[in-house]
């Protein structure tokens, strides 16, 4: 591991900005993240796993300097996304690229996949001239598979292939740092494995990091080496996948993986509710909990364990 | 109660007509459930849509779809619309897509009450609230004069299964209804319609290609691939031997189910328009010897299990 970490969140707070109940009241705030804080090494991988509603998706937007946060720092190498200015920004952009979850809507269908591919090469790299451009995008088709495509358009690929269009633009600009949102869960399974082990191969070809965001445990434990575990804007449980998944320690990462379904296993067990509101106090997943005490409705629970493998229960 | 045998599916492209069905045979009796699983392409929701008569214009069939002593498929257009929606259900994968944006949830569910029953507007929208109960999307949380861009795409995915059993359907057809779904929602989505199946003595035909979700939720399985049945038989008799390759390469490309990685199938469906004279599979199998390439293997076996295969695997 280098010593500063390519990716690094510190206490990042995020509130979404509510619509007011009435003319004259003051806008009703809704906080999705919490204090966040992760590491991505240079060359490694984090998932982040957790339900709709826990804050991974606004997590993705705001590591990728898409959305502000309310407080909290995302450095990328060092340097603070959110104290760049424009030009800044551009230049970091170039080291971090984002995938995102539905390759229908991701590619432009009326630009031919060459142009497609060469966008972030004209956007963040305006220097480009045009025959090297055109090289690097001839490259990066071949280093996922579709060579000699450029000149298609988005609607004569099927979804895995459009997925791998959007990883090749993904890639184009060499970043060190790729973000990608549920990059497979829109795939059939079998194209998923295609995806996800084109995704292994280019990391380890590029030295790429990831930070793979998933709700598909089986996903994730097969590409990242560490996760983080989101409930309701915190992180609940954080370290190594293997450890994680073999010995989860909070009943949440419990019950996750308990829902996850299994080939020739037993009925999942009913998993509790989703829809009720967190408590102000103490732990936010008390409420569905099956172990709580009453130390946990008084007390937040902070990340703490042994070694790298850590997690924010009372009880764990 | 469902009984379809020997269906088969003609569609024009560019005006030649494509064999996309053949050979089609499942039985599903009052309170069964059987799982179609395969790949995009390999027929599992054209075979919902023929059952539903919903193929698209210029479609061509052969075989019959019996339900409860109707020929579905010779059935006029004003008969199927007595049947959808009042005795056939059918929840769609697109939660999104599959409710009206400017209609409240709870006139959703009251729909075909009024249309199919003739309920009153209050005793359709008494009815509705509790079937939105049924499924959990109970006050104070979730109220039926809320619209759907205001509930997350479970809530979504859970008023669309509220309104198919809305008139209790002795069939449920869900085509994915889950792969949108996180894990625990999923998991609560796919209890609920086991719990109805077994209470409501509804049947129930779920198209998924998460063979994980089908172990767990059907008693039948059915794996399609190129519009044929490749293997079938009860989930326990199929999964402890799956005896298809295209079975076994199902599995290995699983990432719930895999011991190892996942491994993609290599290779893709070919298309239905240059199908293979033989085993469609044959160019994708590893065990492809010379008559698969000649013959198209015929499904053969007993009703506990059947595979169309001239060399299966052995039991696990």
């Amino acid at each position: 591991m280098t010593e500063t970490p390519l990716l690094e969140v510190t206490g990042l707070v995020r509130d979404y900005i509510l619509i007011r109940p009435h003319p004259f009241a003051a806008a009703p705030r809704r906080r999705v993240l919490h204090g966040i804080d992760l590491l991505v090494p240079e060359g490694g991988s984090l998932g982040i796993v957790g339900e709709s509603g826990s804050g991974k998706s606004t997590l993705a937007r705001t590591v990728l300097a898409l959305e502000p946060p309310q407080g909290g720092q995302v450095r990328l190498a060092g340097q603070d996304l959110f104290a760049l200015g424009r030009a800044g920004l551009r230049a970091a952009r170039r080291r971090m690229q984002a995938v995102f979850q539905d390759p229908y809507g991701s590619l432009d269908p009326r630009h031919p996949v060459g142009r497609i591919v060469a966008e972030p090469i004209v956007a963040l790299e305006p220097g480009t001239g045009a025959a090297e451009r055109r090289a690097r995008v001839a490259a990066m088709l071949e280093d996922v598979g579709l060579a000699g495509m450029a000149g298609k358009y988005p609607h004569e690929f099927s979804g895995g292939q459009r997925q791998r269009i959007a990883i090749a633009r993904a890639l184009v600009t060499r970043p060190a740092l790729v973000v990608a949102d549920e990059p497979v869960s829109a795939l059939d399974v079998s194209v998923q494995a295609q995806v996800l082990a084109l995704m292994r191969e280019l990391r380890a070809r590029h030295g790429l990091a990831w930070l793979f965001i998933s709700h598909d445990l089986g996903v994730v434990r097969w590409i990242t080496a560490r996760v983080a575990v989101l409930y309701r804007g915190r992180v609940v449980e954080e370290g190594p996948t293997a450890s994680v998944f073999d010995a989860p320690r909070h009943p949440y990462t419990q019950a996750l993986l308990a829902a996850m379904p299994r080939i020739g296993g037993q009925r999942r067990r009913a998993a509790p509710p989703v829809d009720a509101d967190p408590p102000a106090a103490g732990c936010a997943y008390a409420p569905r909990c099956p172990r709580a005490i009453a130390r946990c409705t008084a007390e937040r629970p902070v990340l703490d364990g042994d070694g790298s493998h850590r997690a924010a229960c009372h009880l764990a | 109660m469902l009984t379809v045998s020997d269906l088969s599916v003609t569609l024009p492209m560019a005006g030649v007509p494509v064999p996309v069905l053949s050979g089609v045979s499942l039985t599903l009796p009052r309170g069964g459930s059987v799982g179609l699983v395969g790949e995009s392409g390999s027929g599992k929701s054209m075979t919902a849509l023929a059952v539903m008569g919903l193929l698209p214009p210029g479609a061509r069939t052969g075989g019959q779809i019996g339900f409860d002593g109707h020929d579905l498929l010779a059935a006029p257009e004003a008969a199927l619309c007595a049947l959808r929606g009042r005795r056939i259900g059918m929840v769609f994968q697109e939660p999104m897509t599959a409710l009206d944006p400017l209609m409240r949830i709870g006139a959703q569910v009251a729909e075909p009450l009024r249309r199919h029953l003739g309920l009153s507007r209050a005793a359709a929208a008494a009815r509705a609230a509790a079937l939105l109960a049924r499924v959990g999307l109970a006050p104070p949380r979730v109220t039926p004069d809320l619209y759907p861009h205001q509930l997350s795409g479970g809530q979504r995915q859970r008023v669309v299964i509220a309104a198919a059993l809305a008139c209790g359907p002795d069939l449920l057809i869900a085509d994915e209804p889950t792969t949108a779904l996180d894990v625990t929602v999923q998991a609560q989505v796919l209890d609920l319609l086991a719990a109805l199946t077994a209470e409501a003595g509804m049947a129930l035909l779920l198209i998924t290609h998460d063979l994980a979700v089908v172990s767990e939720t059907v008693e039948q399985v059915l794996v399609m691939y190129a519009g044929r049945v490749v293997e079938s038989g009860s989930t326990a008799a199929v999964f402890a031997r799956m005896a298809h390759p295209y079975t076994r390469a199902l599995f290995a490309a699983s990432p719930h189910a895999a011991v190892g990685d996942p491994a993609p199938i290599p290779g893709v469906m070919p298309d239905p328009r240059a199908r293979p004279p033989g085993c469609a599979f044959a160019p994708r199998c590893a065990r492809a010897g010379g008559e698969c390439t000649r013959t198209v293997p015929p499904l053969l076996g007993t009703d506990a299990h059947r595979v169309a295969c001239f060399h299966p695997h052995a039991a696990r």
